[in-house]
């Protein structure tokens, strides 16, 4: 999956308010290999933009495209297959399951293709490893939200989509989580479009897009 | 993937007070399904027996008022004949051919264990087409030139020999058994020709109260001894899948046609335990209906309560397929408990039931219960069918 194409797409909900930015009502490619983050303030669509990708919502008009397929062509459950093997998404709501623990999170993905001493790794480097045999629920947002960071990271994936991925990090730790993202992403020659309320300080070499 | 941790993830809230609740519903439910399919296999049973005794067959004959006694018994002309024929629960019509020659039958001393002439007694025949004797084909058989003729007695008529005749005139007492064995003499005679035949009884009959003879005998006497008289019949012998119609009483009733009482009698009793039986089955239908639609609520509910965990779980990258199956297979599990539960239950209310019918003088044939488990296990394929359809459906509604 080389290119997503959007093509005059806008969500339903905002169109008779398209603005003026630069995804909706558009002819915008995002291209694999590249970083892209989406800035724009509340209720602009940025979350709705991640999940017409990852292809959970398709109240949209227009068309998007990966590579030459339309994903209204795509069913439910082909576009699941796609984001076990090809589309890692960090939800703004994170997404774990409470009950479970940091590893059991981790290892709730369809396929991961760390190891166990890889993953460990990165939770050392993200300063959560001690926390890893806790119950999700029971751990502070920031804490969950590098929980939520790894299982993305460690699963295969061509493109990487973070929605405000560190809303609950202080300075240091959004820093350091940047730098892991930054590296796995480059590792696997993967894109990543993110969003942002607004700040884009910490997304060097990021192609800035206003929606 | 974590097979293990996705069947606890979308199992963890099942509510064992609920889940029982459904399982032992849908054991009642499959059970009084089971009792009744047995309990109509069991009773249909019983009412075919009857069958064998005629219970389907209806002689009728036109009333016989003032005015016949002068032009003689009234006849069913062919137009009423069709008429007849063209209802809906008349399935077959026969005719009765009266004989119109003199008849005399005696036994003698030879052939009896008595000495000279045992009896002699004038005597008429009547005969139906052969598909409404209830013998064997081989014994009632007859071809011109064929000295024995054999005759279809009805059994009233022996009980009253037996009971009423032979005992008031010191006459010896015949079982059925050995009169069949017995051979007695007929005399025919008419149209100035006599001749004498040796009459054989083929056979007792409780569906119809004439004395019979096989139906080419009856043509080729008619003809030789009273040659001409060719006349419409005054009797019918109807087949008639329930004798109790109110289309067919009705026709008779306005064609002031009669008809042996008891039969119609029965044949209500049978309708009536027939509509019984039909509201139980529509009340058995209806609760094992609810007890499905219970297993099935409960299923969709448990679905249901984990809608966040089946929602995440397909954004992670799983497919419906995925979650679909540890719920499908906890449900078959449930399944096979409520079936097991029912075939115990079952087996020991049977147990009661054919207790309670012998003790009213009712001997249930026992059938085993294969149909029974048929059904059950057919209901319950059914259900998982149904269930594994509406899992998938509420997943699917679920996940997106």
């Amino acid at each position: 999956m080389q290119l997503i194409h959007f093509f005059n797409v806008v969500p339903e909900p905002l169109a008779d308010s398209p603005g003026s930015g630069r995804i909706w009502l558009q002819n915008r490619v995002f291209f694999k290999g590249k970083h892209y983050v989406v800035t724009a303030g509340s209720g602009r669509g940025k979350t709705t933009l991640i999940n017409i990708i990852g292809g959970t919502r398709s109240d949209y008009r227009g068309d998007a495209f990966f590579d030459e397929t339309n994903l209204r062509n795509i069913t439910p459950n082909d576009f699941a297959a796609i984001r076990a093997t090809s589309i890692s998404v960090i939800h703004q709501d994170l997404r774990l399951f409470p009950e479970l623990t940091a590893r059991q999170n981790i290892d709730m993905n369809p396929l991961n293709d760390r190891d166990a001493a890889y993953i460990e790794k990165l939770a050392t480097r993200l300063d959560i490893l001690q926390q890893f045999n806790k119950p999700c629920g029971r751990m502070s947002l920031g804490q969950q939200q590098r929980v939520a960071l790894i299982r993305g990271l460690v699963r295969p994936f061509e493109w990487l989509l973070l929605d405000e991925p560190f809303s609950h990090l202080d300075a240091i730790n959004a820093k350091n989580a940047m730098e892991v993202v930054a590296e796995i992403a480059n590792d696997r020659g993967a894109g990543i479009i993110a969003t942002s309320l607004g700040s884009t300080e910490l997304l060097k070499d990021f192609e800035i897009l206003e929606l | 993937m974590n097979p293990h941790l996705i069947k606890k993830l979308l199992l963890s809230k099942t509510r064992p007070g609920q889940l029982w609740l459904s399982v032992i519903g849908s054991g009642i439910g499959l059970c009084i399904m089971m009792l009744g399919v047995q309990l109509w296999v069991d009773v249909r049973s019983l009412m075919q027996e009857k069958e064998m005794l005629g219970r389907n067959y209806v002689v009728i004959s036109k009333k016989i008022t003032l005015l016949h006694s002068l032009s003689g018994a009234p006849r069913f002309s062919d137009p009423e004949i069709q008429e007849l024929m063209a209802l809906k629960s008349v399935d077959d019509i026969g005719k009765f051919t009266p004989s119109r020659f003199k008849a005399s039958m005696s036994m003698n001393a030879q052939m009896g264990s008595m000495g000279g002439q045992l009896f002699k007694t004038d005597l008429f025949f009547e005969s139906v087409p052969n598909r409404f004797v209830d013998i064997e084909a081989d014994a009632w058989q007859w071809q011109p030139g064929d000295p024995h003729v054999p005759v279809i007695v009805p059994s009233e008529f022996i009980k009253q020999y037996n009971h009423a005749f032979a005992s008031g005139q010191n006459m010896p007492v015949i079982p059925e058994n050995l009169l069949k064995s017995l051979r007695f003499e007929l005399l025919l005679s008419g149209n100035e020709k006599s001749d004498r035949y040796k009459g054989v009884i083929a056979g007792f009959s409780n569906r119809i109260q004439a004395i019979l003879v096989p139906e080419p005998f009856m043509q080729y006497a008619n003809s030789r001894y009273a040659p001409g008289g060719e006349a419409a019949p005054s009797r019918l012998i109807l087949h008639a899948e329930n004798p109790a119609s109110p289309e067919l009483l009705n026709h008779l009733k306005e064609k002031q046609i009669e008809t042996a009482e008891d039969k119609v009698k029965e044949g209500k009793t049978r309708l009536l335990l027939e509509v019984v039986m039909l509201l139980l089955a529509l009340l058995g239908a209806f609760i094992v209906a609810l007890s499905m639609m219970g297993f099935l609520q409960y299923n969709q509910l448990l679905a249901y309560r984990s809608a966040y965990e089946i929602q995440t779980l397909h954004r992670l990258g799983y497919t419906q397929g995925n979650m679909v199956l540890p719920y499908f297979r906890f449900a078959l599990r449930n399944l096979g408990i409520a079936l097991a539960l029912s075939t115990g239950l079952f087996a020991a209310l049977e147990a009661g039931i054919v207790g309670l019918f012998s003790q009213n003088g009712f001997n249930l044939p026992l059938h085993g219960w294969p149909w029974s488990l048929l059904c059950a296990f057919l209901a319950a394929m059914l259900m998982g069918w149904l269930c594994y359809r509406s899992i998938k459906n509420q997943v699917g509604r679920l996940a997106n």
